[in-house]
């Protein structure tokens, strides 16, 4: 099978990469071997929370060139601050129109969003029902907050986050309480924590008079002047409804904070993503892996160390049969997604090899802490790339590979709160480079063509 | 000034491990009252800290013929007493190619002599009873080890002793020793998680504190020297083998592969190490791999599964000598300090095994009763343990794994305790089946305050998830029956996946690390849990980036 591009991993990174090669009008594939990091992801997208060194960021555009000066070998640097900014609105604008509204501050600063535990966490886009707060957390107007604890649901825990939100400082003067609220559709499913889980509630949410039974108790322990932490429990595609359904109905301002896994606000994006890129003509193969690729060196007299061009990639499933591309995105995930390898003695990417940006010893890979200030440091590890997002073998860049999301090094998505703006940016920027290789080898096409 | 605290009791024991348990339950089957302290919870020393191997004494058989014996008889007792801490797996003694055949005669004859049964087996009647040991095998001989779950040993013997009106005080540790004259009257104690000063009055002391018993003697001026070797272990995610697996030969290193429950152990390393370095073990990455390579003999498919822990103890050796060195025990040593030293009310009791144990506690408790002038004999070897009890009245019953779980853990009895409504019968832990009700069962029967406690008595967080899912939901019935506030259980989590990290930190690669970045991305990524120790800071106090 042939394709103009093709993309190796199926998080927001490849998503990314796919709707906006589609977009330019080119046969595009993803390879998509299950579910993606969204399933544990708060469903916001992070711009840039923190710098390397632990600093808080209160706008990310004020401060980026300072920033990409400071910190030259961040994606961020290598994509640039138009692009990325580019790529951010882009996919606001996108998901958008998708029916996932992606809302930001107005001038452009991050915001906090509460979290599970009952702490605040920075992001840059939020959903519509994710209250967000001020980072100057002193101009907040809440007055009162109300926890919902949903009876029986263990992956979601009110009291905890009541219980840490009162110590923060900035909310001395809101009264906080949590209370609890029984869904009558349980009462079948009660007995094992397996059948309990966000998504399970999600479902019975898909029944009307389940909402509107819940809307009613909600309006029971709620006024309107209240800001009603509810845990992540409407569906997929459908969520946003039942949550505006829910609001018509009660008139309450709702905070929706994600659960354990699955996360319902994750997969929303998950899955919107997923019928973007079907609905507008991209080949998806889910269920599958790209084992390897057969690579051919490029004699070039301008590069000493020469260049390869990837020639076509196998899968699992399709075994001897190859899947050829004049381009190809790498967007396969870190340790968890195995799209890279922690063997005992060393680094590895798994498909074809590349080189890593680390070389050092194990030891170096952790803190002796786990929840350390510093955070870890085997988030920072990932593939060595050029300036192009190119990555390498044996030193020898491939040169119609990009790389982008979770695989690269050099950033630590969590501490920095920036690893979805990095998978979105990586990924658009990626597509971007891939649609320039097209066009000159187009260009190249047509100059041979005219010399003939 | 507060007021500080007194209890009185008859005799008070430092160490909860297996011999202070044992203790406890020997003393309150006598009829004499006595407090149990130790520093941390029950079993969190050397006692939790090895292979869980219930021995048949073959392995000291053919070195060490009396602690064979003594290891026999205890098999013996034990699988009595503690059928619900025990699995009778036996064992495989093999001798593998690069082994001499010549040692087996050997070692059936020393076994014969210490009373321990023995089958030899051909190859292939080996590999029948065990599919996952080494193919390569020249000889096997089957003999009567088998699994014995520390933890639940020394849980059970805390809630015997209960029952009898003894009591416990964990997170509680000796500052100094009380004494008038030449004879030791109390101790001064802390409890290190509230900070509260009080002070225990006994007639009799006994140090059962393992390594640390060296710092208890130092209270009383008496040199004990202590002789800390360190002995770290691996456990992989699935349960590899069914019979626990030797080599025949001398005792070497990582040459034990034990099943427990859901998973596989192999050990140990032995390295002498400092005695100041004792609460600060770490396993190096040689052992590591050492105890990948090796354990791969016994049982080849170990190389290719997913190692989920490392972990150390240490073997508490004493040297009974003039204190150079020459003369190390790894047998019991009991010390009468009036006898040896002059000083009455205090005796220590020190080196052993975890086999051993009751059979320590029955040596110092006689010693203890004849002193206050008890008179009762021991029956720990005769009396069940209360899981351990089988019900006879054999009822066709409805299997629920979580109850089946629960009574291989705690026994019948106290299973049948548990909240039985929809919400004490819901799973909290799929990996290892624990339910609410179990959970409720530990934390107020079972002294359980934390979610490593609770790990210790119901596995949960033990199987191949390593509680990363369930210790959230565990975390939130501490506020259900333990009375803990949000912050406190937030922080109760926090506290789990500190001390699991120090576990997989050694072991960080393949799907250790997998599984620790995705814990990670959770509680950190999702969740934020670092912010849980930074919630009193004002925004505006923090450290901005501007231009």
């Amino acid at each position: 099978m042939k394709f103009d591009s093709i993309i190796i991993g199926g998080g927001i990174a490849g998503y990314t990469a796919g709707l906006r090669s589609l977009e330019a009008g080119l046969k595009t594939a993803i390879i998509s071997n299950g579910q993606s990091a969204l399933h544990f992801s708060s469903g916001s997208i992070d711009l840039l929370s923190h710098t390397p060194t632990g600093k808080i960021i209160r706008n990310p555009a004020a401060i980026f060139d300072k920033f990409t000066d400071e910190f030259p070998s961040h994606p961020y640097s290598k994509v640039g601050k138009d692009t990325v900014f580019e790529s951010l609105v882009w996919y606001k604008n996108l998901l958008t129109t998708a029916g996932i509204p992606l809302l930001q501050q107005d001038n452009g600063d991050n915001h906090l969003r509460i979290t599970p535990l009952g702490t605040l966490k920075s992001t840059w886009l939020s959903q519509p029902y994710v209250q967000q707060l001020p980072m100057r957390l002193n101009e907040h107007v809440i007055k009162r907050i109300v926890v919902v604890q949903i009876d029986d649901f263990r992956d979601f825990n009110a009291k905890m986050v009541t219980d840490n939100l009162i110590q923060i400082p900035e909310f001395n003067d809101v009264e906080i309480t949590h209370t609890s609220v029984a869904i009558d559709g349980f009462s079948g499913l009660k007995r094992n924590a397996c059948e309990l889980r966000s998504i399970d509630i999600a479902r019975i949410l898909s029944n009307e008079s389940e909402v509107e039974a819940l809307a009613t108790k909600l309006s029971e322990i709620a006024t309107p002047n209240d800001l009603v932490i509810l845990p992540a429990i409407t569906g997929n595609g459908m969520g946003l409804s039942v949550l505006n359904k829910l609001h018509a109905l009660t008139n309450l301002t709702f905070h929706e904070v994600p659960t354990m896994p699955p996360s319902m606000l994750g997969i929303r994006l998950e899955e919107t993503m997923i019928d973007l890129f079907i609905k507008r003509g991209g080949m998806l193969l889910k269920g599958d892996q790209v084992t390897h690729g057969d690579m051919a060196e490029n004699y070039s007299s301008n590069n000493s160390n020469g260049e390869l061009t990837l020639k076509r990639i196998y899968t699992r499933n399709l075994e001897t049969m190859p899947l050829t591309a004049d381009n190809y995105i790498f967007a396969s995930g870190s340790f968890f997604n195995k799209g890279l390898i922690a063997h005992h003695d060393k680094l590895q990417e798994p498909v074809f090899n590349l080189d890593m940006n680390s070389l050092e010893a194990r030891s170096t890979w952790y803190n002796p802490q786990f929840f350390a200030a510093n955070s870890q440091p085997f988030l920072s590890l990932g593939i060595k790339t050029n300036h192009n997002f190119n990555p390498m073998l044996k030193g020898k860049v491939v040169k119609n590979l990009f790389c982008a999301g979770s695989n690269l090094g050099g950033y630590d998505p969590i501490a920095e709160g920036c690893g979805s703006g990095v998978a979105i940016s990586t990924g658009y920027h990626a597509a971007n480079q891939l649609l320039q290789n097209t066009k000159n080898s187009q260009s190249q096409h047509i100059t041979s063509n005219n010399l003939a | 000034m507060g007021k500080v605290t007194r209890f009185n009791t008859e005799v008070l024991i430092v160490g909860g491990g297996a011999t202070g348990t044992s203790i406890m339950r020997d003393c309150a089957l006598r009829g004499i009252t006595c407090i149990l302290l130790d520093k941390g919870d029950i079993a969190s020393g050397t006692t939790g800290r090895n292979h869980g191997l219930l021995h048949s004494g073959a392995r000291y058989a053919v070195t060490d013929s009396e602690s064979a014996r003594e290891c026999i008889q205890e098999n013996k007792i034990l699988k009595h007493i503690a059928r619900h801490c025990i699995e009778d797996t036996s064992g495989l003694f093999i001798t593998l190619p690069e082994d001499d055949l010549d040692f087996q005669g050997t070692f059936i004859n020393a076994c014969a002599s210490a009373g321990i049964d023995t089958q030899r087996l051909t190859p292939q009647q080996a590999i029948d009873l065990e599919p996952n040991v080494n193919r390569s095998l020249l000889g096997a001989v089957r003999v009567p080890d088998g699994t014995l779950d520390p933890f639940r040993l020394c849980a059970s013997n805390v809630l015997d002793a209960k029952n009898h009106g003894a009591q416990l005080l964990t997170y509680s540790m000796v500052q100094s020793l009380l004494r008038i004259g030449d004879r030791i009257i109390g101790a001064k104690c802390i409890n290190t998680r509230t900070n509260e000063q009080f002070e225990v009055y006994a007639q009799e002391i006994i140090n059962a504190a393992g390594i640390w018993g060296k710092n208890i003697c130092h209270y009383a001026d008496l040199n004990v020297q202590m002789l800390p070797a360190k002995g770290s272990l691996l456990v992989f995610e699935h349960r590899i083998n069914d019979l626990v697996i030797n080599r025949c030969r001398k005792p070497a290193d990582a040459d034990i592969l034990v099943p427990g429950d859901s998973i596989s152990l192999i050990g140990t390393t032995s390295e002498e190490i400092d005695y100041k370095n004792i609460d600060a073990l770490k396993t190096s990455e040689k052992e590591v791999n050492i105890l990948i390579e090796e354990g791969a003999k016994l049982a080849p498919i170990l190389a290719q599964t997913r190692v989920l822990r490392a972990y150390a103890g240490v073997r508490p050796l004493v040297d009974v000598g003039g204190g150079d060195g020459r003369n190390i025990s790894r047998g019991i040593v009991l010390l009468d300090h009036e006898q040896r030293d002059g000083l009455a009310g205090f005796s220590s009791i020190l080196g052993g095994k975890l086999m051993t144990s009751r059979l320590m506690a029955e040596m110092t408790t006689d010693l203890i009763a004849s002193k206050l002038g008890n008179t009762s004999g021991c029956t720990t070897h005769l009396q069940q343990l209360p899981g351990s009890v089988v019900n006879k009245d054999n009822k066709p019953q409805k299997t629920v794994f979580t109850t089946k779980a629960a009574t291989h853990r705690h026994g019948e009895t106290a299973v049948a305790t548990f909240d039985q409504s929809t919400k004490g019968k819901s799973i909290v832990c799929e990996c290892e089946m624990v339910s609410v009700g179990e959970i409720e069962y530990a934390i107020k029967q079972l002294d359980v305050t934390n979610l490593v406690d609770l790990r210790r008595r119901t596995r949960l967080g033990m199987g191949s998830c390593q509680g990363e899912l369930c210790t959230y939901r565990a975390s939130s019935l501490f506020c259900d029956f333990a009375n803990c506030s949000g912050n406190e259980s937030s922080k109760l989590l926090m506290q789990f996946f500190e001390e699991r990290w120090k576990g997989i930190k050694p072991v960080l690669f393949g799907d250790a690390l997998r599984e620790a970045e995705f814990t990670y991305w959770l509680y950190e990524g999702l969740f934020g849990a670092t912010d849980i120790n930074k919630l009193g800071e004002k925004q505006q106090d923090k450290e901005y980036y501007e231009i």
